[in-house]
């Protein structure tokens, strides 16, 4: 195992950055968010950034595919249209990223690239997304442990951990003035410059092990891995039940919680033209507006706010357990830290938890 | 068309995000706000190789404008054009109306499951459609009729707001006067010259009576119709295994990957558009 000096980050920064664009956390204006790295820039390592990193494999905006409209000279009503996929996929190092980070990418994948894996919802065969492949084989994680996770943070309780990063390349975890370095992956190890780096002695590798633990302790537990086991037939039960109205009550459906979440992955498509040519683009959505399910005929599956609040919580915590046998939900504490009417999705998977079902439900 | 077990789209280059372009061939005025698109897919081999099954869907785009998803609805035995029926509604269908012949639009499917034909074998087939409802039957029908010795009797019981609003009139009279299957029209209100049922759908089914006997109901409509007719069939006696119904979501991508056409876990544009009402019982009460 290797270490790096905090003051050789620099140059290993831009050693990797060669023909490969790097994003590391930079403080802007008072605020931790992933910036592409340039020499000389100050980095800000350790603990989550304003958004998460799902924009690297799953960006705001991409564009799908561009057209263009040709007209023939000698007959106007001749027209022929040219198409062509807008498909990219940079090469890309997200250096820096938390481990709540890695696990929000790797649901992705569960979403996006699915391998079927016997579950029988999805169709006949699942549908994978080339555009979210491609980045993603392009793309290296690069993570550093959170060794004070903040306490909106719920990671361990979803069943991550915040010092360990499986899914990632490397995973650096800071020791007094050094990070020490796990190779994860074959291409995380073709990262190493081995002129910046030391190798650890046994106790060193000891040291580290300790200050895992101690950053893990650091965070209580909400629930135990049998009790969220619950979790899921628990909401299916409860899906009429009266409580929906008053949780989502205070919501003002500005979906500000779905557009910082790791795991949120819903998207618009929309053409844009000028003149004979343009493109079709996709962009994040967000379950939270009304326009979201709203059909041409008029009718809302989930016009209501507590329909759509519901819809979220379901989706997160009982849907895709029965699709993908996964949680929507990697305990990353920001839609409790951002959202501006202080809703608490701790305390609604909690209060779900331990509702009676036996009570009237409606 | 059965020897196609999975029918999904592959997209060009192998990317199903991607449609094929296709030309309109034919335009056909259904009713006052309703238009049948007939189109070809200009690339030959992607032509030869679309197949589709009774009830699956595509979605269609015009370069600019945007995407949204249609019913195929030809015949799975017409194999000169794709039709889609599309009512004048929103942004996209609002230009599609504007459309003249030869027009390029795009076409990504077929998409979705369909009418399970092989399971309705042997059984007697009521049909139910309201306004253009009779759009996702209509395939299956074709199929039906072309295999008619395959299923017991059939009856279409297809009602619309005025007489004006009947889609498939052709259709209809042809039903009608070849035999070998029953057609019940309605309208909701009187009108002059009108000679055949006064009434909602549903009420026209309770009137109807078909029996569930060894029978399979089949309905398509607005929303509010079909939750009216499930209940005048469960009255009936149709267990919840013997009603199909095909449902209509705001979709984006036709892939299960975008997220908004869900109930519960289930996409209807990849886990439907058809269900059973045994289905959807199992499922959470959102539609």
């Amino acid at each position: 195992m290797r270490a790096i000096s905090v003051d050789n980050l620099s140059r290993w920064l831009d050693n990797i950055a060669q023909g490969v664009s790097v994003w590391v956390p930079q403080d802007i204006e008072g605020t931790r968010l992933l910036a592409p790295y340039h020499t000389g820039d100050e980095i800000s390592l350790g603990g989550p950034c304003r958004l998460s990193a799902k924009e690297f494999v799953f960006p705001k905006t991409e564009y799908m595919l561009r057209f263009e409209y040709h007209k023939s000279p000698d007959d106007p009503e001749n027209v022929t249209i040219d198409l062509k996929s807008a498909m990219e996929a940079p090469r890309t190092i997200a250096f820096g990223i938390t481990p709540c980070d890695v696990q929000g990418i790797k649901f992705l994948d569960e979403v996006f690239a699915w391998q079927g894996s016997g579950v029988e919802s999805c169709g006949p065969q699942g549908y994978q997304d080339p555009y979210f492949k491609a980045r993603r084989a392009n793309c290296l994680l690069v993570a550093v442990s959170c060794l004070e996770p903040d306490n909106t943070c719920f990671c361990q309780s979803m069943g991550g951990s915040p010092v360990e990063a499986p899914g990632a390349d490397l995973l650096l975890t800071r020791i007094n003035h050094e990070y020490v370095i796990e190779v994860l992956t074959k291409r995380g190890g073709e990262l190493i410059v081995e002129t910046l780096c030391r190798e650890l002695d046994k106790s060193e590798a000891d040291a580290l092990e300790s200050a895992k633990r101690k950053a893990g302790e650091r965070q209580e537990l909400l629930w135990g891995p049998q009790e969220v086991e619950d979790l899921a037939p628990r909401l299916g039960e409860a899906f009429e039940h009266r409580d929906w109205k008053p949780i989502s009550a205070n919501c003002y459906s500005c979906g500000i919680c779905t557009y910082l979440c790791p795991t949120c992955h819903c998207f618009n498509i929309a053409d844009e033209a000028r003149g004979s040519q343009g493109g079709r683009m996709r962009c994040w959505d967000t379950c939270m507006f009304p326009l979201y399910s709203l059909e041409a005929s008029g009718h809302n599956p989930r016009e209501a706010l507590m329909k759509r609040y519901r819809n979220r919580i379901e989706h997160k915590f009982n849907y895709l357990i029965a699709s993908k046998h996964v949680f929507g939900c990697v305990g990353c504490g920001r839609c409790v830290r951002h959202c501006p009417a202080g809703l608490d999705l701790r305390q609604v998977v909690l209060h779900f938890l331990k509702l009676d079902l036996k009570e009237v439900t409606t | 068309m059965s020897s196609y077990a999975q029918p999904i789209y592959q997209g060009p280059g192998g990317n199903p995000f991607m449609p094929y372009l296709a030309t309109t061939i034919e335009i056909v005025p259904e009713t006052p706000n309703i238009k049948s698109f007939r189109l070809v897919i200009n690339d030959p081999e992607a032509r030869a190789n679309f197949h589709f099954e009774p009830g699956q869907v595509a979605q269609i785009s015009l370069f600019g404008i945007g995407e949204a998803t249609f019913v195929i609805n030809s015949s799975p035995y017409e194999n000169d054009y794709l039709q889609f029926s599309i009512m004048k509604a929103g942004e996209v269908t609002s230009e599609l109306h504007e459309l003249s012949l030869r027009s390029q639009v795009g076409v990504r499917g077929p998409l979705g499951n369909w009418f399970p034909y092989d399971k309705m074998e042997g059984k007697h087939l009521v049909f139910i459609g309201g306004g253009l409802g009779l759009a996702p039957l209509r395939p299956l029908i074709s199929y039906v009729l072309a295999n008619r010795d395959r299923y017991g009797d059939l009856t279409v019981i297809y009602g619309a707001r005025t007489p004006n609003d009947l889609c498939y009139k052709d259709d209809l009279a042809v039903w009608k006067r070849q035999g070998g299957i029953r057609v019940v029209l309605a309208i909701d209100q009187p009108a002059p010259g009108w000679e055949y049922k006064v009434g909602f759908v549903p009420a026209v089914v309770t009137e109807v009576a078909p029996a569930p006997e060894n029978a399979v109901a089949i309905t398509c409509g607005p929303p509010i119709m079909i939750k009216f007719v499930l209940q005048a069939l469960e009255k009936l006696g149709f267990a919840p295994e013997q009603i199909y119904t095909t449902l209509e979501r705001r979709m984006k991508c036709g892939l299960g990957l975008c997220g908004r056409c869900n109930i519960g876990p289930r996409y209807v544009c990849v886990d439907g558009p058809v269900f059973s009402l045994a289905q959807l019982k199992a499922l959470p009460n959102e539609l």
